[in-house]
């Protein structure tokens, strides 16, 4: 499939060529829509929202790389979801720091009131672990760690899609990942040996 | 998991876990890492959860999200509501312009149109100095005398002559009288050069009147100007064309 000439095909206003662009990137932009949404339902509904805005503004579509731009629609109706239905708070959990724009991390945000996941829940898949950990992450710690570590684009990728510079990806997927780590601890029965903490391991 | 590592240092280790370090940075992490213990196991845990999230099943798509046509007809139709509200737009500006050029510079418009009936009017004398010729009468000849309240006739006594007013009197027929001079409604041809007319006086209600070969005053503009009012022409086409796209730009708007 030449991307290039579908691409231009449906700039020229030929459904069938944005179709096939469609069937080329819906499992990827279902699955991020699902890992943002956590709900299956939810999740077609963006993806569908997705690919009509996709459509509607193919000409802002500026070259380079058309996944990038696809999973931006996405990420965008996935917000969009996430806020009309009040689950992603305007407010931040934490203060913000004034030099980079982006929360600051305290002890207190490990801490929780929660029952521990263990209690409240008898037997979690690995899957279900993860996702519940994604969901405790803010959308745009979710979207970057989903769009690197499950999708696998690269992080110039990322950067164009979220529209963020590449040194503030850099570090919201690191700090993603701290805390996905943090999480999932919780869930340390569940998890494979090889993926337990190396103390956990020696034990 | 407590760490008191910066969010520089993490993100250090998170980009080398990636391989996304410039080679000085990656020297430095890696000297780092075998220096300490911290360093080193928040990588490995970096790396365990990595691992895990790319361990997750991909899904497919629980249905096909391709478009169809009725997904999108407002779509295109709306795509016409800007056509037609630029193209108002230019037809409105266009219609300025003419109207201004109209304005500030009548002399442009109005000698282009004083021109014409003088434009006019050169080949058809340029076509009876042709006949003159034909004829045999010299350009010398006397010029024609303008009878008032009479036609003046050449001398084959058909073509009509000069101005004069008054209506066509066709009981008059002027012929040549031998034993006298040559009348000059009987000789000579209207020339080349309209200041060898000798024009009679008109009558006191008649004085400044524009009037027609038959002594008939002028009623209308096509009489007496052949030419059209272009810029008038211009104004009333761009002014309709930018009621009728406004009008259809508001209607897309509405409807679609």
């Amino acid at each position: 499939m030449d991307e290039a000439a579908l691409v231009k095909a449906a700039l020229l206003g030929e459904l069938d060529a944005f179709n096939r662009l469609v069937m080329a990137y819906q499992d990827l932009a279902f699955n991020v829509a699902f890992r943002m949404m956590g709900d299956e339902d939810e999740a077609a509904d963006a993806t569908q929202a997705a690919f009509i805005s996709a459509y509607r503004n193919l000409g802002s579509f500026r070259g380079g790389s058309f996944k990038a731009w696809v999973l931006r629609m996405v990420t965008n109706c996935c917000y969009d979801e996430l806020r009309r239905k009040h689950r992603h708070p305007t407010s931040p959990l934490e203060p913000i720091n004034e030099q980079d724009g982006e929360e600051i991390d305290s002890p207190a945000w490990i801490a929780s009131d929660e029952p521990l996941p263990e209690d409240t829940l008898t037997v979690i898949e690995l899957e279900q672990a993860i996702q519940h950990c994604l969901e405790g992450l803010s959308a745009e710690f979710r979207t970057v760690v989903v769009l690197v570590d499950l999708q696998g684009l690269d992080y110039d990728e990322v950067a164009q899609s979220v529209h963020v510079p590449l040194g503030t990806i850099k570090s919201r997927l690191a700090r993603a990942r701290l805390k996905l780590r943090d999480c999932l601890h919780g869930f340390e029965e569940l998890l494979p040996i090889e993926f337990r903490l190396e103390d956990e391991r020696k034990q | 998991m407590k760490n008191s590592l910066s969010l520089r240092d993490l993100t250090l280790i998170s980009s080398y876990l990636d391989d996304r370090l410039s080679p000085a940075d990656k020297a430095k992490v890696e000297a780092r890492l075998n220096e300490e213990d911290l360093f080193r196991t928040t990588l490995e845990e970096m790396r365990s959860t990595r691992q895990m999230l790319r361990s997750l099943p991909q899904r497919r798509a629980p249905r096909n999200f391709t478009l169809s046509p009725e997904m999108l007809p407002r779509q295109h139709r709306l795509r016409l509501q800007p056509v037609f509200g630029w193209s108002s737009l230019a037809a409105a500006a266009l219609t300025v312009l003419i109207f201004a050029g109209t304005q500030w510079l009548p002399g442009a418009f109005s000698a282009s149109r004083q021109a014409a009936p003088m434009l006019a009017a050169a080949p058809e004398m340029q076509s009876a100095a042709t006949d003159a010729a034909r004829n045999g009468v010299s350009a010398t000849a006397i010029p024609p005398l303008i009878i008032w309240n009479s036609q003046s006739y050449d001398a084959s006594g058909s073509n009509v002559l000069g101005m004069g007013g008054g209506g066509p009197d066709t009981s008059f027929a002027p012929a040549p009288q031998p034993s006298e001079e040559p009348s000059f409604t009987t000789k000579g041809l209207v020339t080349a050069n309209p200041d060898d007319l000798i024009l009679g006086i008109a009558p006191a209600d008649q004085q400044g009147m524009e009037l027609t070969a038959k002594g008939e005053p002028v009623t209308s503009p096509s009489e007496s100007s052949s030419a059209p009012d272009v810029p008038r022409i211009l104004e009333i086409v761009f002014g309709s064309l930018t009621v009728i796209f406004a009008a259809l730009a508001v209607l897309f708007r509405k409807r679609f």
